[in-house]
C-alpha cells in the first residue's frame, strides 16, 4: 500500500520489523528484500507519490513535483546546484538512465584505503547481474542514439580517445527524451515501478510526503518521527512516530547525515556528514549547422572514458551528453540579454556535452542548518581543478572534430570559442573561481562513509552503524570516494547486498 | 511540533555566509538594510498589485527591470498573448519557497537595488529602478564579472529566478523552436 500525505488526516503511530527511511535506489532494493523475506516494512518518504500519469515532460511540473528543493538545491555559495530526486523512487525518477558498474579501481580503493570488506569486483559480480537483469539494463545499438550522443562517439573516435556505449533502464522506451522529467510512457524501469512496486506487493507500507526530522534509541527498538506534510505547499500536516527494530536511514548523501546528525546518533568517528563528493560537473555548449535538439531522444547513451584513471591516481573526468531542456539551457548558458537570446533562438542547433570529474582532492560537508535542514558546502581541490579544466578543453575538442561551428563554456564571463586551434588559449584566460563556472553536481556520495574502522567511518561493511546495532544507512552516502560512475547501479547492488544480511541478522518479530 | 529542536552546537551555517562572511558583502549589506526604499519610477499595474503574495510593489518592479535585461524580452515588444510576467511567475514560486531562501531573496533584491551599493561599485549614485536600459545591462554585467563573489552569486541567483520563470513557460517555445518531448519530422 502506497499511502499519500494528503489521506493522512491524523497523527500516524506505527510499529514494524523494520522501517526505512527513504525510497530511492538504497531504501527500494531494501524495502523489497525485507518485505519478500516476511517482515512488516514500513518506508518513509519526504517527497511525493506519482505514477506516470502525472508527468507532462515539462520542466515546471517536473522540478516542482520530483526535485529536492525544487531543482534549486545548491552549495551554501550557491556556486553548485545539487540536483537530487524527492519522490517515491528518488533520484531514479528523474535519472537519466545511465547504469554503470563501479568501476574496479574505484572497489580496489575502498579495500585498500578503507578496508571495505565483501565489496570487491567478485563479491559484487551477481548482485551487479541481478540489479541489470531485474532492471532490464541494455546498451543502446548504435542506429539509436541521438545526434547529441553522436557527438561524443563520433567525435572521441574521430581523435582516437575510448568510448562506451552504457547500459540504460529502460522498457519499451519510445526515444521522448523525457527521462530527467520523470517518464511519461511508464517505460523508465525506476525503483518506484520495480523496487518499491515489488515491496508493497510483498506487503510493505510506503507513507509518502512523510519527512523524518528525529531517530531516537530505546534498548533494541529506534523510533523515527517527523511530519506529515501537504505535497502542494510543504506545510506541516500533522505528524508520524513510527517505530521498529531495525531501523534503514536512505534519504541520500545530503539527507542522511543531516537526519543522524539531528539525532546525535552514529557520530562517534567525527566523519558523519564530511567526505562529500559531487562528481563536480560542467558543460560545453555549442552551435552547428546541423539539428541536434539536445532536448530529444534518448538523452544518455554514449560516453568517452578515455580520461578516467588514466594517471593512476583514481582521479579523472570523463564525457557524457546531457539533455538540455529550454529552462536548464537558459540558466546554463553564458552571459544574458541580446547575445543570450540570439542563443537560445539557435536552440535546436545546440549540442551539449558534461564533464564530470571523480574528485581526488576536492572535500566537501553536510551540516546541518538554524532551520533543520542541509548545508552543503564544498571546496574544490588543485588536482581536480585540473582535471576539470582538461575535461572542459577535451570536450571542446570533441565537439569541433565532428563539426561545432562555435563553442562555449559554462563560465560566467562568456567564452566564445571559435576553433579547435583556439581553445587552449581561451580557457588558459578564463576565470575557473567558484561562481566564476556554473557547476552542477547529480551524484552527491561519501557523507557516512563505510569502513572497518569505526574511528574512519560510519558504517561497516554491512551498512550498519559502528555505532548502534540495528541502525543502518544504505543509500550514496556510504560510498567511501567518488565512483567515477553514474552512482545508481552500485547503490541497488549495495542495498540488495545489506539488504540480505540484515534479514539473515534480525530475526523477525512475529 | 516535532523539528523544533535545538540543534548540536556547531553544527548551525547560516545561508546568508557568503554575504556576511565576506567583507564587501557585510558593509553591502549593512548599508542598503539601513536605506529607505528608494523612489518608484514605474507602477505596477493595478491588476497586478493585488496578485502578489511575496514580492513588494518594488521587489515586482526590480524583478520585472532585471528580467527584461536578462531574457531580452520587454513587453512592449511582445504581443500580450505572447508576454510572460517573470516577475509574477517568480512571486508566485517564490511564496512557496522555505523561509530562510526567501530572506535571502528580499536582501539580495536591497542590495541589488541599493544606489550605495551602485555608487561604491559603479560610481553611480542611482538604484537600479533608475538606470536607463543601457545603465541596467551594464550593471548587470558588473554584477555577473564582478572580482567579488557575492555579487557573482547575486547575479548567478537572479539569473537563474528569471531565466527558469520566463523558459518553462511554454509561451516562450515557438521562438526557439522547443516542441516538447519529441523532434518534429521537419526538424530532422
Amino acid at each position: 500500500m502506497i499511502v499519500r500525505g494528503k489521506e493522512i488526516t491524523k497523527p500516524l503511530r506505527e510499529s514494524a520489523d523494520v522501517c526505512i527511511v527513504g525510497s530511492g535506489c538504497g531504501g527500494g532494493p531494501t524495502a523489497r528484500i525485507l518485505a519478500r523475506s516476511g517482515r512488516k516494512v514500513i518506508v518513509v518518504e519526504e517527497g511525493g507519490y506519482y505514477t506516470a500519469a502525472d508527468f507532462d515532460g515539462t520542466e515546471g511540473t517536473a522540478y516542482r513535483q520530483l526535485y529536492q528543493r525544487r531543482a534549486g538545491q545548491a552549495t551554501e555559495d550557491l556556486a553548485i546546484t545539487v540536483l537530487q530526486g524527492r519522490c517515491v523512487g528518488g533520484s531514479s525518477t528523474v535519472n537519466w538512465m545511465t547504469s554503470l558498474r563501479t568501476p574496479e579501481f574505484t572497489l580496489d580503493q575502498w579495500w585498500r584505503r578503507f578496508g571495505v570488506e565483501g565489496l570487491g569486483p567478485l563479491d559484487l559480480e551477481p548482485y551487479f547481474d541481478r540489479v541489470e537483469k531485474y532492471l532490464n539494463v541494455r546498451p543502446e545499438p548504435e542506429w539509436n542514439h541521438n545526434p547529441n550522443n553522436r557527438i561524443i562517439l563520433d567525435g572521441a573516435r574521430a581523435l582516437g580517445y575510448r568510448t562506451i556505449v552504457n547500459g540504460r533502464n529502460a522498457n519499451g522506451c519510445v526515444k521522448a527524451g523525457a527521462c530527467g522529467l520523470g517518464c511519461p510512457f511508464g517505460a523508465k524501469m525506476s525503483v518506484d515501478v520495480t523496487y518499491i512496486r515489488d515491496a508493497v506487493q510483498a506487503g510493505a507500507t510506503v507513507f509518502a510526503d512523510c519527512r523524518a526530522e528525529k531517530i531516537e534509541v530505546n534498548g533494541k527498538m529506534k523510533r523515527v518521527s517527523g511530519n506529515v506534510l501537504d505535497a502542494v505547499t510543504g506545510k506541516v500536516k500533522t505528524d508520524f512516530v513510527i517505530e521498529a527494530p531495525v531501523l534503514v536511514v536512505s534519504a541520500s548523501a545530503i539527507n542522511s547525515p543531516v537526519l543522524l546528525l539531528k539525532s546525535r546518533l552514529a557520530n562517534s568517528s567525527g566523519e558523519l556528514g564530511r567526505n562529500l563528493t559531487l562528481h563536480l560537473t560542467t558543460a560545453v555548449l555549442s552551435l552547428f549547422d546541423r539539428v541536434i535538439y539536445a532536448g530529444g531522444g534518448i538523452p544518455q547513451s554514449a560516453i568517452c572514458d578515455e580520461f578516467l584513471n588514466k594517471k593512476g591516481d583514481g582521479g579523472g573526468f570523463w564525457i557524457e551528453a546531457v539533455p538540455i531542456y529550454p529552462a536548464l539551457a537558459a540558466m546554463a548558458m553564458p552571459g544574458f540579454g541580446a547575445s543570450h537570446r540570439q542563443m537560445m533562438k539557435e536552440y535546436v542547433h545546440l549540442g551539449a556535452s558534461i564533464v564530470l570529474v571523480k574528485e581526488i582532492d576536492s572535500s566537501g560537508r553536510i551540516t546541518v542548518n538554524r532551520q533543520g535542514r542541509a548545508s552543503i558546502s564544498y571546496e574544490l581541490g588543485s588536482r581536480d581543478l585540473g582535471y576539470l579544466k582538461q575535461g572542459v578543453a577535451t570536450a571542446a575538442g570533441i565537439h569541433f572534430a565532428v563539426g561545432a561551428r562555435k563553442v562555449m563554456t559554462l563560465h560566467t564571463t562568456p567564452t566564445n570559442i571559435a576553433s579547435a586551434d583556439d581553445v587552449d588559449s581561451v580557457l588558459r584566460s578564463a576565470r575557473w573561481g567558484m561562481n566564476e563556472l556554473v557547476l552542477f553536481s547529480a551524484h552527491p556520495l561519501g557523507t557516512c562513509r563505510i569502513g572497518k574502522y569505526p574511528k574512519a567511518a560510519v558504517v561497516d561493511s554491512h551498512c550498519q552503524t559502528h555505532d548502534v546495532q540495528g541502525l543502518f544507512v544504505i543509500d550514496g552516502s556510504v560510498m567511501p570516494t567518488s565512483l567515477g560512475v553514474n552512482p545508481q547501479v552500485t547503490i541497488l547492488a549495495i542495498a540488495e547486498k545489506s539488504a540480505e544480511w540484515i534479514a539473515e541478522n534480525f530475526p523477525r518479530r512475529s | 511540533m516535532i523539528g523544533e529542536e535545538q540543534f548540536p552546537p556547531g553544527t548551525e551555517i547560516g545561508r546568508r555566509r557568503f554575504l556576511k562572511q565576506t567583507l564587501f558583502g557585510a558593509a553591502a549589506l549593512s548599508i542598503a538594510r539601513l536605506l529607505p526604499e528608494g523612489y518608484v519610477y514605474a507602477e505596477v499595474p493595478k491588476d497586478i498589485r493585488g496578485q502578489l503574495t511575496f514580492f513588494s510593489e518594488q521587489e515586482y518592479l526590480i524583478v520585472s527591470a532585471a528580467s527584461a535585461c536578462l531574457t531580452s524580452h520587454t513587453a512592449s515588444e511582445t504581443p500580450p498573448e505572447k508576454t510572460i510576467d517573470v516577475a509574477l511567475r517568480a512571486d508566485r514560486f517564490l511564496s512557496d519557497e522555505q523561509p530562510e531562501i526567501q530572506e535571502q531573496v528580499h536582501l539580495l533584491l536591497t542590495i541589488f537595488n541599493s544606489a550605495i551599493v551602485a555608487f561604491f561599485f559603479h560610481f553611480k549614485f542611482s538604484t537600479f529602478l533608475k538606470m536607463d536600459v543601457e545603465a541596467q545591462n551594464s550593471y548587470l554585467d558588473g554584477w555577473m564579472t564582478s572580482w567579488f563573489n557575492f555579487r557573482r552569486t547575486g547575479f548567478q541567483a537572479l539569473k537563474r529566478l528569471c531565466m527558469s520563470m520566463h523558459y518553462t513557460d511554454s509561451r516562450s517555445w515557438d521562438e526557439i523552436r522547443y516542441h516538447g518531448m519529441f523532434m518534429l519530422e521537419e526538424q530532422q
